[in-house]
């Protein structure tokens, strides 16, 4: 059965979007990512528009974000202190993004920087995780303590060294207060310039940096993911006029059931096994990022908007 | 003073008799779809237009459905640093939101190009009628404005067909049917369709029909708040999200988890 998009001005079967909301919301439930890296590319194939595609994304991804954080809550995952002094560096951050943006685009050159940080920060995030997670494997099985290895980095010992010091007892570490809200601002400010809700470059820095345990930060990711989307969502309505409700509440429909069911295989998996399937899935959007970058299209149009 | 009346009433009656060949030459030809309007509606999913009419016979016939001209922004690709990307925002000026073109023999056979040009018949002839801004050179331009009309073909906007045409004799002249598939992504708005006759090269008579494309129910009334009102329905976008989110979490609740 088919069903018109309003906004879209397209006609879609109505299985498409649910399946695509399953796979994605299933990602977002696991990895504790928002999937608009993922969905906003597919969305375009199926012949959305790529500002709607980017609008509407925003707007499934509250829901998705809405059942994931509750199914973490549920479960004792979320990290609301930890969350908040993220989100307000992102909030800060995602501003001062959107305006480096408007320079870059002023400048004429805002395509290929949002372009090459997409794929550098993808590489660099997708590689580390993957290297990272599979040393860490290695080390378990050779029965070596992963604190042991953690506990005298220099990055650490400096952020000890910040006023602030504020203990997050749901994730079980002790900060600056700075170093989360500075963290926050840098995820923002290359969000907003990628376009994306930041939940992959959230996470690493959660679990890497903030030492954060994987299960806390999945929860966590999706909290900031939530308060995020509902942002852009209202700001996409009213500014551009570009979020579809029909396609969005198809997508909701799926990708509300694949958060509660990645969240349910998140159990099943350990925290390493999770950072290479994360891994995987980034770097397989890299390496299509790379190949479109590089082979030359069939067509030398394109919409403008979108990622 | 008599011979002066004879001569204009011969001239009334010379005026008069061209006047009912020329009526009755474009009369002759008629066309007309079988829907004046298509309605979108929830499970809208295109549509077909059948075109038909009387024409003089050994005519060639052209159909041209097309959409009404607007403007269009789009990104030129090109190779910055050793990679495809946007390099610049281009501007089509009349450009129609549709464009089909149906005929009875190759175009190029059946019309010259002055003809085709004058009517906007055909890709080359439409190319010539699109504005480009900012100005190209005209090899550049060419090859630009060829991109464009594939992206719309791609897109199911534009197309063009030879034959499928039904002609039968009717009358002293014959009749003619043909169907076209009407795109979903063709948006609301109005359409014309013109039927051309075509002798000797040159368009001998032509007929028009309209077409109204228009957004009905559910669609309409979502799609005017989403322009009218982006505010309210952005939070009820959020809304919906939230409670089906938080719905869902609920169901999934004795499933869900251990706590």
């Amino acid at each position: 059965m088919h069903i018109y998009l309003p906004v879209a001005h397209t006609s879609i079967n109505i299985l498409i979007p649910i399946a695509l909301g399953l796979t994605v919301g299933l990602l977002s439930g696991l990895f504790g990512v928002g999937g608009g890296f993922l969905m906003t590319p597919l969305l375009i194939m199926m012949g959305i528009p790529p500002t709607v595609a980017a609008a509407t994304d925003s707007s499934q991804i509250v829901g998705a974000s809405t059942s994931g954080t509750y199914a973490h809550w549920k479960l004792g995952n979320v990290d609301f202190r930890m969350g908040s002094v993220l989100l307000a560096g992102g909030l800060v951050g995602g501003f001062g993004g959107v305006q480096v943006i408007k320079i870059l685009k002023a400048m004429g050159n805002a395509d290929f920087v949002i372009k090459i940080t997409y794929v550098l920060m993808l590489g660099i995030v997708g590689s580390y995780m993957l290297v990272e997670s599979i040393a860490a494997i290695r080390r378990s099985r050779n029965k070596h303590r992963e604190e042991k290895m953690q506990s005298d980095s220099r990055l650490t010992r400096a952020m000890k060294k910040l006023p602030l010091q504020m203990e997050f007892k749901k994730s079980g570490v002790t900060h600056s207060a700075l170093v989360p809200l500075l963290f926050g601002v840098f995820v923002g400010v290359l969000a907003a310039v990628m376009g994306v809700g930041g939940g992959f470059l959230m996470v690493p820095v959660m679990v890497y940096l903030l030492r954060m345990p994987m299960h806390v930060v999945v929860g966590t990711s999706l909290f900031m993911i939530l308060f995020n989307s509902i942002e852009v969502t209202f700001l996409q309505s009213y500014t551009n006029h570009t979020v579809d409700f029909m396609l969005a509440v198809l997508l909701l429909v799926g990708s509300t059931l694949g958060a509660q069911i990645g969240t349910i295989f998140g159990r099943k998996l350990k925290g390493d096994q999770l950072k290479i399937l994360l891994a995987v899935v980034v770097l397989a959007v890299t390496f299509k990022m790379i190949s479109d970058l590089t082979l030359t299209p069939s067509l030398l149009l394109g919409s403008s908007g979108g990622h | 003073m008599r011979s002066r009346f004879v001569k204009y009433a011969m001239l009334a009656l010379v005026a008069v008799a061209a006047l009912a060949i020329l009526t009755s030459s474009a009369s002759a030809m008629t066309a007309k779809t079988n829907r004046d309007d298509i309605k979108i509606g929830l499970t809208y999913h295109g549509s077909t237009v059948s075109v038909s009419g009387l024409a003089d016979p050994n005519v060639d016939l052209i159909m041209k459905i097309t959409g009404e001209a607007a403007t269009e922004k789009l990104m030129r690709k090109d190779r910055a640093a050793g990679m495809w990307m946007n390099v610049e925002e281009i501007t089509l000026d009349h450009v129609p939101a549709v464009y089909y073109l149906r005929s009875t023999k190759d175009l190029e056979t059946i019309l010259s190009a002055e003809q085709r040009n004058q009517y906007v018949i055909g890709y080359p002839a439409l190319r010539e009628k699109i504005d480009l801004k900012p100005a190209k050179p005209p090899e550049r331009r060419a090859k630009l404005l060829d991109n464009f009309i594939k992206y719309k073909i791609d897109g199911k906007l534009y197309g063009e067909s030879l034959g499928g045409v039904d002609i039968n004799p009717e009358g002293s002249g014959e009749s003619y049917y043909t169907v076209f598939d009407w795109p979903y992504q063709a948006p609301p708005g109005q359409y014309q369709v013109d039927v051309y006759a075509i002798r000797d090269g040159r368009v001998i008579d032509i007929a028009q029909s309209q077409i109204t494309v228009e957004q009905d129910g559910a669609i309409k009334s979502l799609s005017d708040m989403a322009q009218n009102n982006g505010g309210v329905y952005g939070i009820a976008a959020i809304g919906v999200s939230v409670t089906a989110g938080f719905g869902v979490g609920v169901v999934f609740k004795g499933g869900g988890g251990s706590h």
